[in-house]
């Protein structure tokens, strides 16, 4: 990092967005700072700028149409909301298995997406969710965009310089019983980079014991999360039974065939998508999944 | 005054900090028994006459904005570069030496100090996002008379310190799971301690000193 990087810390959203209009130079927002600041080295900013302690950027809001969570609400805030719909389980479900307490206690959920790491667990879960971002310009102008056009490659978005994100969005759909889950595996239980993790979410009739309408998201195998799009054509409208079982596993690994076929870890995720598809499923459906059908 | 103390390898490590970022200045210091000590640790008796601390802000000489560091309950107002780390300025410019930083980058724990009440590495929070907040660390748990908190006392209690490096930040991860969880079950005890590596002491009786603590600040 340059010596002559300057700092600001705004009181609100107002005077950060007076400032970023009028800045020429290289701007960089940091929040929890569990990224960025191992990274300082390779940056190179003329301003850094704190958004952690911005009011107008950490809340969750529940509403009839979907759920909005500031891009600077921290994982713990998140983990710790008693009222967050039950789609939104892969979110605490992601959100609890980031880092340690310490890390939760500091890392944002904005800063999972600016940061773009492959690994990143929340990155699975907001392209399964189909979610929205808001992105602040440095004219000003808020503009939408859907998660899926944000990340670029690896530490990399397509947000210019200046670009703040400010909200998340999660959809709900007015379908009753949309659930969804996510698993990891990494190379300890916890504080651990993912290996490999997944997101699903699902319409699940429990009294009918019936899927319909699913949607099955792969990270930590490429730049970007893997989204199995044909997946939904034989997975959805059938019952969960072990048939289903084994045509998710198989899903999963191809899945995993298609994105990394040929390179050294193939083996390792192919093999461990077994298990990780036993994770997801007995998150999304609850205990029922049993050892055999896997 | 003279005080004779014995010293671990990251007490001295600490030491030579101080000396380095001039905060620490010993005057007529004499060293001895540099040998192993008798349980083969690389523990000597280290003997000073004299600390004297010199002034609080070490680094008037940055051109940066200044920032309001609320530490332990006192107010300090340093300048501060924008790459600086918490960790740094409370090691090295406050003397706060207790904190120890063992893997810079969030996976060992022995950083860990309260920023508003919950527990954070300190070597992944840049100094100047501390601005106004409050910070806590090991050596603000001891009352000003010198007594040591309930959980501090626990911890000596139940064995939960061997080398000691660890125990800084454990303490203060487990001060920030007691502030929200007045009594945690093992299980909750050693998720909120996932992110606090111990080598050598082991974490059973660093569980047990936490729920120790616990049913004593119940009384």
């Amino acid at each position: 990092m340059r010596i002559s990087t300057s700092f600001f810390r705004p009181e609100n959203l107002c005077e950060l967005r007076d400032a970023i209009s009028v800045f020429d130079g290289q701007i960089q927002y940091i929040a929890g700072g569990t990224d960025l600041v191992l990274n300082l080295e390779k940056t190179s900013p003329d301003l850094l700028i704190d958004v952690s302690r911005l009011p107008e950027l950490s809340y969750i809001n529940v509403t009839g149409s979907g759920v909005n969570i500031g891009a600077a609400t921290t994982f713990n805030m998140i983990n710790s909301h008693p009222d967050l719909p039950r789609i939104l389980s892969a979110v605490i479900d992601a959100g609890a298995q980031i880092g340690s307490k310490q890390i939760r206690n500091r890392a944002t959920l904005g800063g999972n997406i600016a940061s773009a790491v492959p690994g990143g667990d929340m990155l699975p879960v907001l392209n399964c969710l189909d979610c929205e971002i808001d992105v602040l310009r440095k004219t000003g102008d808020i503009e939408k965009i859907a998660f899926n056009q944000i990340i670029r490659a690896q530490g990399a978005t397509y947000l210019a310089n200046g670009d703040l994100l400010t909200n998340v969005h999660f959809p709900l759909r007015s379908v009753e019983n949309r659930v969804s889950a996510f698993a990891k595996i990494g190379p300890r239980e916890t504080l651990t980079i993912a290996r490999l993790n997944a997101s699903v979410a699902a319409t699940y009739d429990a009294a009918t014991n019936w899927v319909s309408d699913i949607t099955i998201v792969l990270g930590a195998i490429g730049p970007k999360p893997h989204r199995l799009w044909e997946a939904n054509a034989f997975l959805s409208n059938r019952p969960f039974d072990e048939h289903f079982v084994q045509d998710f596993i198989a899903a999963l690994e191809n899945g995993i065939d298609h994105a990394i076929q040929g390179r050294a870890s193939h083996p390792f995720k192919r093999s461990v998508v077994k298990g990780l598809s036993r994770d997801l499923l007995q998150s999304l459906v609850g205990p029922t999944v049993s050892e055999e059908a896997i | 005054m003279k005080m004779t103390v014995l010293l671990n390898i990251y007490q001295y490590y600490d030491i030579f900090t101080l000396l380095q970022s001039g905060r620490l200045r010993p005057t007529n210091w004499t060293v001895h028994n540099y040998s192993r000590g008798p349980d083969e640790n690389l523990c000597g008796g280290i003997q000073f006459p004299q600390m004297e601390h010199l002034s609080n802000n070490a680094s008037t000489a940055c051109d940066h904005r200044e920032t309001t560091f609320i530490v332990n309950g006192e107010t300090h107002i340093l300048a501060v570069d924008a790459t600086e780390k918490l960790s740094d300025v409370l090691r090295k410019t406050l003397g706060l030496t207790g904190l120890k930083i063992g893997c810079g980058e969030g996976e060992c724990g022995a950083c860990t100090v309260l920023f508003d009440d919950v527990a954070v590495n300190s070597c992944m929070v840049l100094a100047f996002q501390a601005d106004g907040a409050r910070i806590e660390t090991i050596e603000g748990q001891e009352n000003p008379e010198g007594v040591l908190s309930v959980l501090q006392r626990s911890f000596l209690e139940n064995g939960a310190v061997q080398c000691g490096y660890c125990t800084p930040g454990m303490v203060m991860a487990c001060e920030g799971l007691l502030r929200k969880n007045s009594s945690p079950s093992r299980d909750e005890i050693r998720h909120a301690l996932a992110g606090n590596i111990c080598r050598c002491t082991g974490f059973n009786p660093i569980v047990d000193a936490v729920q120790a603590a616990a049913r004593e600040m119940k009384k």
